[in-house]
């Protein structure tokens, strides 16, 4: 029943006083928002303090918002913008950050096992994630977000234009660039297409809020 | 369809985000073009190239605990999440002078530092207050989400309250002495020490029609010190959203207490009238012919825009912030309503922003229909300021949440 309401009819309760509305819209984008995170900056502390950051101005933003764009467009233009404050203040820290990261907290980025593809599957695309993941990040920023915001969150084109402020043609020839830049970043470490297997779509949830 | 068109759209194809039958045109127009079938081959060797990427990372644990810790609170919830104990307000004596400065995020609020409290408790608060006024009964939980008017309101004679020893103005001379004693409240004999509400100077009579039918029974299990630990406990200080005022969490008992205690020191005559419309009950009196009288709003209006300062909106708009901070919310949207007039051309957002104080005044203070009438106003007179009318409406949906969709579109 839960799991058929949308983000806006959740958001919607939770401005009602529902605070178990609010949970339900955390469970649903908490890994995806946090994986943004993650693949824009290759650093998990960060990401989570981002994230969280992101929610709880949700949190205090949810009173006054109105029902006129998509849950998930506010969620990931919040992130976005918390991002982009991230990437300027600390451009130069991050290279560092990101051959610091193995040896540092937690995890190495792809060292999470995925719980849904096979066996084999799950071990190719933990082999190349880290290669992919470096290439992101050697992306210019504003390519990069491009990328995972609809590669990964699944917002379509025009949303990421209005979200980012450019307009829709700008925003797929970007698209472009980094896919074909990705691509070549593993052909150059001797990848072919065809070594890549497909990870799965992300889960069913991940795309509710979507009208 | 030609090459350039469908390059355009192979991007679009290959994440699915076009509609079949335009989906099916791209892939007519691929099936006869070598380039394009390049290019597509291309877009979908890249998306599995990358598709490790889409793999999700888990958060650590512990990450949702914050956050859901912010949501309950910002909920009106107990930090453990359970819902807070009920307080029931029933057919009790609330002078809505006294009320409104609890419908006002603007208003002054003395001595508890700490986040706003949650919008909706403010709204429910207001439902809560008008429904008194009306002679409902009302059961408020602490979430003060679910309010309910009783469906057998008991009719009450309404009574008047008046403050006592409060001076009458009568010309435009006694309502700015007034003014002026009211910005020291401490001096007035009678004056209601504001312990958490900056509440109206007894200045004039509050006219609200007051309902004593059986007197205040109520249950109020969460004590102050509870609701204020709770408010420590959170974490961050938050922004106050749209630039709302401070506001304590826990001054619905408090206040109710002492709205109480004030009708049974100030009640002296009971009124005719059985209270028929909220609007007429709850707009406040300037005299005690004020209830009679339907020039009420001009005179208040005349008295707040003394000629010398009538033609600077800037101050008329710091002589408004004073006048509500006082709570003397007639006044201060009069003030508004002016300083919008005078720079309605020179600069019309901010006189759109000066019609929506007007507006939440009038509706803190009561004056439901020249709320409706003042956000009309808005609407007509500024028809882009597309924020501004959202917070108009958000002011109004606080005191008229059904009437107002309808009603005034």
């Amino acid at each position: 029943m839960d799991q058929e309401k949308t983000d806006e009819e959740l958001l919607a309760e939770f401005q009602q006083g529902d605070a178990g509305a609010f949970e339900r819209l955390l469970r649903r984008h908490r890994s995806p928002l946090y994986t943004f995170f993650v693949r824009m900056l290759g650093d998990r502390a960060r990401a989570e303090d981002l994230a969280q950051d992101t929610f709880l101005r949700i949190v205090r933003g949810a009173a006054a918002w109105e029902h006129r764009a998509r849950f998930q467009t506010w969620l990931y233009t919040i992130a976005r913008n918390l991002c982009v404050d991230a990437v300027r203040r600390d451009r130069f820290r991050r290279v560092e950050s990101l051959d610091a990261e193995d040896g540092e907290e937690g995890p190495p980025i792809d060292a999470v096992p995925s719980g849904s593809a096979g066996p084999d599957r799950q071990a190719e695309s933990a082999r190349l994630r880290p290669l992919l993941q470096r290439a992101l990040l050697a992306l210019p920023a504003d390519q990069r977000e491009v990328f995972v915001l609809r590669e990964q969150a699944g917002l379509p084109f025009k949303e990421i234009a209005e979200l980012v402020g450019a307009n829709e043609n700008t925003i797929k020839s970007r698209m472009r660039y980094a896919l074909v830049a990705l691509r070549k970043a593993l052909a150059d470490q001797g990848v072919t297409v065809e070594d890549a297997e497909p990870e799965p779509e992300p889960p069913a949830g991940v795309r509710l809020g979507r009208a | 369809m030609n090459c350039a068109e469908s390059q355009d759209l192979l991007l679009d194809l290959a994440y699915g985000e076009l509609s079949p039958a335009r989906a099916a045109e791209v892939e007519a127009h691929v099936q006869g073009c070598a380039a394009c079938r390049a290019e597509k081959e291309q877009l979908q060797g890249a998306r599995k190239a990358v598709a490790p990427l889409r793999h999700l990372e888990e958060p650590p644990a512990g990450f949702d605990e914050p956050i859901l810790r912010a949501a309950r609170a910002e909920a009106g919830l107990q930090s453990d999440g359970t819902p807070g104990p009920v307080v029931e307000v029933s057919a009790t004596v609330k002078p809505l002078g006294l009320q409104a400065a609890r419908l006002d995020p603007h208003a002054q609020m003395k001595g508890l530092k700490g986040r706003p409290a949650p919008r909706w408790g403010r709204r429910a608060a207001a439902a809560a207050s008008i429904a008194a006024a009306a002679g409902l009964a009302v059961v408020v939980t602490s979430s003060l989400t679910r309010q309910r008017a009783s469906q057998a309101p008991e009719t009450v004679a309404p009574i008047q309250v008046r403050a006592p020893d409060a001076p009458v103005p009568s010309s435009l001379d006694d309502a700015l002495a007034s003014r002026k004693k009211a910005a020291a409240p401490e001096e007035g004999k009678g004056a209601v020490s504001p312990k958490v509400f900056a509440v109206p100077p007894p200045r004039a009579i509050a006219s609200a029609p007051e309902p004593v039918a059986e007197g205040p029974r109520r249950k109020v299990a969460s004590p102050p010190a509870k609701a204020k630990e709770q408010a420590d406990r959170r974490e961050q200080p938050a922004e106050p959203v749209g630039g709302l005022a401070k506001e304590e969490a826990y001054g619905f008992s408090q206040a109710t207490k002492r709205d109480d205690q004030m009708a049974r020191n100030q009640a002296v005559a009971p009124a005719a009238a059985p209270p028929h419309g909220l609007a007429a009950q709850a707009k406040p009196a300037a005299g005690p012919s004020a209830a009679s009288s339907p020039d009420r709003a001009a005179e208040g209006k005349l008295a707040a825009a003394p000629k010398a300062a009538a033609q600077d909106p800037d101050r008329l708009e710091n002589q408004a912030g004073e006048a509500r901070r006082r709570g003397d919310y007639a006044r201060a949207a009069a003030l508004y309503q002016d300083a919008s007039a005078l720079r309605k051309e020179s600069d019309p957002a901010r006189a759109a922003w000066n019609l929506v104080h007007a507006v939440e005044c009038l509706a803190a203070g009561g004056q439901v229909h020249e709320a409706i009438a003042a956000r009309r106003e808005l609407f007509r007179a500024f028809p882009g300021q597309a924020g501004q009318q959202a917070a108009a409406d958000r002011a109004l949906r606080a005191v008229q949440p059904a009437e107002l969709a309808p009603a005034d579109r």
